[in-house]
């Protein structure tokens, strides 16, 4: 049924107003902040991550994986605002790099959940292993 | 009801056009938005319950005071931080899947005006998280060098 629709648009195609295209050129200048503050703290992070490799090479190459991923996030801001900052917007740009942008946080979240499970799990049955110094 | 459709076809007249492929990616961004929206609003929610909880239970001691109530407050303004953007983010989900699947230029109007707000949004909690993280470090600057 979806696709059907989706197919009927891609003959018609879906019109997008003026007032849709000054939304999309009002919200420019704010993907154009968070991406310019994500570059920034994707860079100290990665910078954090290469003095972090001294200490330890495992947390150190975690922080600059962690790194990456931001600035390829800021990347995609990026690419989403210049799609979107002239008066004949690129929507396949802004549209594929919204899709990537989302997609990815979905993804680091289900991970940080999952991760939170385990480390809840590892550190309960550490707990319950050692034995109870308070008890008489 | 006929107005609206003449509004809408001046609208998309007015507009250009959404490949197949740009309204396919929308489509997807959707999904994946209406799903972070409603794991946010659950999120929220269960928050919500646990403060409300921890609340009941401090002020069933006979030893409660006022002052308790201040990070509790706190949580409440946080969460209602929350609460925002993962309105706009299900506004867009929803608005955005209408228009496309519906072929209505008013509904992807709304569904751009919610990515407006969602961004707008972020910026200014982004910058003003900034401003007292600074704010903190020039305090706390300042008080080391007075010491």
């Amino acid at each position: 049924m979806e696709n059907e629709t989706l197919d009927n648009l891609g003959a018609n195609g879906s019109g997008i107003s003026a007032k849709a295209k000054a939304d999309l050129k009002a919200a420019y200048s704010w993907v154009m902040v968070i991406a310019i503050l994500g570059f920034i703290a994707g860079g100290l992070m990665a910078l954090f991550g290469i003095f972090a490799l001294v200490a330890s090479v495992v947390s150190g190459l975690i922080t600059i994986a962690m790194a990456a991923v931001y600035i390829y996030m800021a990347m995609l801001l990026l690419k989403q605002a210049n799609a979107v900052k002239n008066d004949s917007p690129d929507m396949e740009t802004f549209a594929s790099s919204y899709l990537m942008y989302w997609k990815i946080i979905v993804i680091l979240l289900i991970l940080s959940v999952l991760f939170a499970i385990i480390s809840y799990f590892t550190v309960a049955s550490q707990v319950s292993s050692v034995p109870n110094q308070f008890t008489f | 009801m006929e107005e609206l459709h003449n509004l809408d076809s001046q609208l998309s007249d007015s507009g250009s056009e959404l490949s197949e492929k740009s309204t396919k990616y929308l489509l997807e961004a959707a999904r994946w938005s209406k799903f972070l929206a409603i794991v946010a609003f659950i999120g929220i929610g269960l928050s919500l319950i646990i403060t409300i909880f921890t609340v009941a239970t401090a002020a069933s001691r006979p030893y409660f005071s006022g002052y308790e109530l201040i990070p509790v407050l706190l949580t409440i303004v946080i969460l209602g931080l929350y609460f925002f953007p993962a309105l706009n983010l299900f506004n867009f989900a929803v608005k955005m899947k209408n228009g496309i699947v519906q072929n209505k230029a008013y509904e992807i109007e709304d569904a751009f005006e919610a990515i407006k707000s969602f961004f707008k949004f972020f910026g200014i909690l982004t910058i003003v998280i900034l401003s007292i993280y600074v704010l903190i470090f020039i305090i706390g600057g300042m008080a080391g060098i007075i010491r």
